[in-house]
C-alpha cells in the first residue's frame, strides 16, 4: 500500500502471439507504431492498479513473447491522493532528484536500451522538462516525449517514459518497484512548501497643472455601444 | 503668461497575488482602476456567471466585445467563470476574473489544479502584460504604465 501514490498504471510495449491470458482480462493490445518486433500482435498493453503486487503480477504474466528490443518502452503512469503531490513533482528540484536515481539505478540494471534512454537518444523519451507545457494539454501532443510526462490533463496522471522494457520480467518489475520507490521517498521528504507572488502594476502619469485629473475623466466617460461578453 | 507646472505622479493600478494552496492556488486582485474601466465600458450593467461554467461565481460587468479587443491577443477578458490558463504553451491566458464586481475592494479566487512555480511566475507575468496592453490600447493617454515590484516568497 502506498502512501502517495494511488494508483500505478503500466503501457507494456510488445509483441505477442496471442493475447496473454490474465485473469482481469479483457486485455487487449492497443496498436502502437512505435514498437518493431516480428509477432502476430504487436503494441501495447494496459493494466492499472493501486496495489503494487498487482501490477507486479501483471508484468509476469502479460510479459511480451517476442525478443525484447529497444523499441518497447514500459511506459509508468502515476496518480496521487494528493492533488498537491502534482505540483510538487512538477517543481524542477523534482528533477535533480529524479535525474539521479535514474542514474543510481542504471547502475543497479545496465540494460544497455535504459542507457540510451537516460542520454536521452530515445526520440520518444527525451531529456527534457516541460511540466508547463504538458500540464494542461487536453489531448495527445508531441511534447510528450519527455522522461516524465505532465498529463495530468489528459489522463489525471503523471507519466514517466524514461524505462524501456527490460529484457526480463523479473528485471522489469524490479525496475518499476524502484520507480515508485522513487515517488514515494521523495513525497516523504520534500517540505510543505506554499509559494506566494504578487505584482503591483502603477501608472505613471506626467501632466501638467491643465490636464491634472483629465485621464481618468476620459476613462469614466468611455461608453461604447457593442455586443456583451 | 503663467507657466504650467508639469507633474509626475503614480497611481496603482493592479495589485494581484498568487498563493499556492492544497487543491491550487488562490488568486487575489485589486484594483480601483480597472473596476472603473470594466463598469464604465458595460454602463453599469452586470450579470451572474453561470453556474455550469464552474471555477468561479459572483456578478461581473457585462463589457462590449468590441472594448475587449482581444483578436490576436495572447489573454482574454471574456471566458468568464473559467480557469486563467486556457493555454499556457500558447502564453494564452484568461483574465475574464478582473471583470467580477467589486475588484476595487479586492477580490479573492481559487482555482483548483496543478499550478507549479514557473505556471505561477508566467501567468503574473502575462497577466501584466496584458493588462499594461489593455490600459495603453484603451486609454488614449500620454500615461505610462509601471511595474514597481515583484516579490516572490516561498512560505515553508
Amino acid at each position: 500500500m502506498f502512501n502517495y501514490i494511488k494508483k500505478l498504471g503500466i503501457e507494456l510495449e510488445g509483441g505477442w502471439n496471442s493475447v496473454p491470458e490474465w485473469e482481469e482480462n479483457e486485455q487487449h493490445i492497443v496498436s502502437d507504431g512505435s514498437v518493431r518486433t516480428e509477432a502476430r500482435l504487436v503494441g501495447e498493453l494496459h493494466y492499472c492498479s493501486a496495489e503494487l503486487e498487482n501490477v507486479c503480477l501483471f508484468l509476469k504474466e502479460c510479459f511480451p513473447t517476442t525478443p525484447i528490443n529497444g523499441s518497447m518502452g514500459l511506459h509508468v503512469h502515476l496518480s496521487f491522493k494528493e492533488l498537491n503531490s502534482y505540483r510538487k513533482l512538477a517543481e524542477s528540484s523534482f528533477k535533480k532528484y529524479f535525474l539521479s536515481k535514474m542514474k543510481e539505478y542504471a547502475k543497479i540494471d545496465s540494460y544497455d536500451q535504459f542507457l540510451i534512454r537516460l542520454k536521452g537518444e530515445n526520440d520518444y523519451c527525451k531529456n527534457k522538462w516541460l511540466p508547463h507545457k504538458q500540464l494542461y494539454q487536453p489531448v495527445k501532443g508531441g511534447e510528450r516525449y519527455t522522461f516524465i510526462n505532465f498529463c495530468y490533463t489528459f489522463h489525471g496522471t503523471l507519466e514517466v517514459r524514461v524505462l524501456p522494457v527490460f529484457p526480463t520480467y523479473q528485471r522489469s518489475i524490479n525496475a518499476v518497484k524502484y520507480l515508485a520507490n522513487v515517488f514515494e521517498s521523495y513525497l516523504d521528504s520534500v517540505k510543505e512548501s506554499n509559494v506566494e507572488m504578487f505584482k503591483e502594476l502603477e501608472i505613471e502619469q506626467t501632466f501638467n497643472s491643465n490636464l491634472k485629473s483629465k485621464i481618468f475623466d476620459e476613462l469614466l466617460d468611455f461608453s461604447e455601444e457593442g455586443e456583451c461578453a | 503668461m503663467k507657466k504650467e507646472e508639469v507633474k509626475t505622479e503614480n497611481v496603482p493600478l493592479l495589485f494581484l497575488k498568487v498563493k499556492s494552496v492544497p487543491s491550487g492556488i488562490e488568486v487575489y486582485a485589486k484594483s480601483e482602476k480597472l473596476e472603473a474601466f470594466f463598469r464604465a465600458a458595460s454602463g453599469g450593467q452586470v450579470a451572474p456567471s453561470s453556474e455550469n461554467r464552474e471555477v468561479w461565481t459572483g456578478e461581473y460587468y457585462k463589457t462590449p466585445r468590441t472594448v475587449l479587443q482581444e483578436d490576436g491577443k495572447t489573454f482574454e477578458f471574456s471566458k468568464v467563470g473559467l480557469e486563467p490558463m486556457l493555454n499556457p504553451e500558447n502564453n494564452w491566458i484568461n483574465l475574464s476574473f478582473l471583470r467580477k464586481k467589486g475588484l476595487g475592494e479586492g477580490v479573492k479566487f481559487t482555482f483548483t489544479g496543478v499550478y507549479p512555480k514557473i505556471v505561477i511566475r508566467g501567468f503574473l507575468k502575462l497577466a501584466s502584460q496584458a493588462i499594461k496592453t489593455l490600459y495603453l490600447e484603451q486609454i488614449k493617454s500620454t500615461m505610462v504604465v509601471v511595474e514597481i515590484s515583484v516579490k516572490e516568497t516561498e512560505v515553508v
